[in-house]
């Protein structure tokens, strides 16, 4: 019996049951024409991603299916810089450069699964060196409360003095499943000129990701900060947060994945202005 | 077995055991063996391997193997897939007993290559260099074949077909020929920031 195309899509997207996907296993392992087939259901799936026609549900799949994988994760990359290279390469010799295409095509969705029950909160502290500080405000004073937007400084700080002291100015945002970049809840911290620490607070659900590592990833460079994730002082032994203190200059302006190890479904993204 | 020698003799003779097996003619035979060992690099990416290409060279090698052990194999490619499906979980439950690190939310096995590459060179920069090194025409053929509309649709290549004189499906053969060329060599080029060097002649 053949193959319907959408059972090829189904078993790339590894949705086929154990049993189907062993039984189109078997069939193309004998059948060079089905592995074909397969092969351009990817080519098109891929395309389909990086274009961004793929409908919600279906681009979701994709990328719980190809983005933790690196060999598969490789094809989309690749592909989507022939995509650019070929833009580049039809584009009059006068006109400007073409930007990279979909690169944000993944962006659509930040990477917590639908099943994660409560949405984890990811408090952003900022300490800016040219703002006179009353005294850091202990860790347990972190601001609970969500805001939206993670770029407002400290209102009640004191005025600018002859030496100006690091003031932590803490700011709450609230990532829940199925956040799109542009619905205006990604979490965004506008980084000051200047070396700026970055404490990252990880609240609900967060202290069971204590002592673990996290890594920070820029999304369009590739390059890692990696570092511990500690308990927060004072934390509420029934409750929720731990800290990661990023140093001043490991991470820039750039969109982000932040990841706690061993904890493949807690993904954050994270935009630096 | 008694030593690094005998073992290269055995690997050697069990590997022109496995080309007999699958064709007689020398020719076909490691056409065959291609096509065999690209069906397995498809279906341990497709199948999340983390080092698709170890795992089916290792498949390989225990069916030349088995072949040069006399085992009796009634329909090569079935028990190639029976072997496959073995390492395939080996290689799950390797990985899942290993200490992880973490890139990109992904654990991955200490030492794993794709943990400790080098990302300075960007795929961008390294695709172009790559591009620049294949030949004109297969150059060319490549960035026809991505060529989109802009519209979210990439069309031509049906086009792109007729006027090489082949079919779709032999077109997109070639260009995912041309693929594998350039992902090896981007590869290569983000690890090293090695500049790849100019080859000519068709693929």
């Amino acid at each position: 019996m053949a193959t319907a195309d959408i059972d090829l899509r189904r078993y790339l997207l590894g949705q086929l049951s154990g049993e189907a996907a062993a039984d189109l296993e078997a069939a193309y392992f004998d059948d060079d024409a089905l592995r074909a087939r397969i092969e351009r259901e990817e080519e098109l799936l891929i395309e389909a991603y990086l274009l961004e026609t793929l409908d919600a549900s279906t681009r979701s799949a994709f990328e719980r299916a190809y983005r933790p994988v690196p060999a598969r994760w490789a094809r989309v990359e690749t592909t989507r810089a022939l995509l650019a290279a070929a833009a580049d390469a039809a584009r009059p010799a006068s006109a400007s450069p073409v930007a990279r295409p979909a690169q944000a095509a993944w962006w659509r969705e930040a990477w917590l699964p639908a099943g994660l029950a409560a949405a984890a909160a990811l408090v952003l502290a900022m300490w800016q060196p040219w703002r006179v500080a009353p005294a850091a405000q202990p860790d347990t004073a972190v601001a609970t409360a969500p805001t939206p937007d993670a770029s407002a400084p400290d209102a009640s700080a004191a005025p600018p003095a002859a030496a100006p002291a690091p003031l932590p100015a803490m700011v709450s945002v609230t990532l829940t499943a199925g956040l799109t970049r542009d619905n205006g809840a990604s979490a965004r911290v506008d980084l000051p000129p200047g070396g700026t620490e970055l404490t990252l607070v990880l609240a609900r659900d967060g202290a069971e990701w204590a002592g673990r590592s996290v890594t920070i990833r820029n999304v369009d460079t590739g390059a890692e900060w990696q570092g511990p994730a500690r308990p927060r002082r004072g934390t509420d032994p029934a409750g929720t947060a731990a800290i990661v203190e990023v140093p001043a200059g490991a991470v820039n302006r750039g969109d982000y994945v932040v990841a706690v190890a061993g904890a493949p479904d807690a993904r954050f993204v994270l935009r630096i202005r | 077995m008694s030593g690094v020698g005998d073992a290269r003799q055995l690997s050697g003779a069990a590997l022109r055991g496995l080309l007999a097996r699958l064709d007689a003619d020398g020719e076909r035979a490691v056409t065959e063996y291609e096509s065999l060992r690209h069906t397995l690099q498809q279906f341990f990416t497709w199948r999340n391997a983390l080092d698709p290409d170890a795992c089916a060279d290792e498949t390989l090698d225990r069916v030349a193997r088995k072949l040069y052990e006399g085992a009796e194999v009634d329909r090569l490619r079935p028990f190639v897939f029976g072997v496959a499906r073995l390492v395939l979980h080996e290689e799950h439950r390797r990985v899942a007993a290993q200490p992880a690190r973490l890139t990109d939310g992904v654990a991955l096995p200490a030492g794993d290559p794709a943990v400790d590459e080098d990302a300075n060179v960007s795929l961008a920069d390294c695709l172009d260099r790559c591009l620049a090194a294949l030949p004109p025409g297969d150059r060319d053929v490549v960035l026809r074949y991505y060529r989109s509309d802009g519209r979210g649709h990439i069309s031509g290549r049906a086009d792109l077909a007729r006027e090489l004189g082949v079919t779709a499906e032999a077109l997109r053969s070639r260009v995912q020929r041309l693929r594998n060329r350039l992902e090896a060599c981007t590869t290569a080029c983000r690890q090293d920031g090695a500049t790849p060097a100019r080859k000519d002649g068709p693929t």
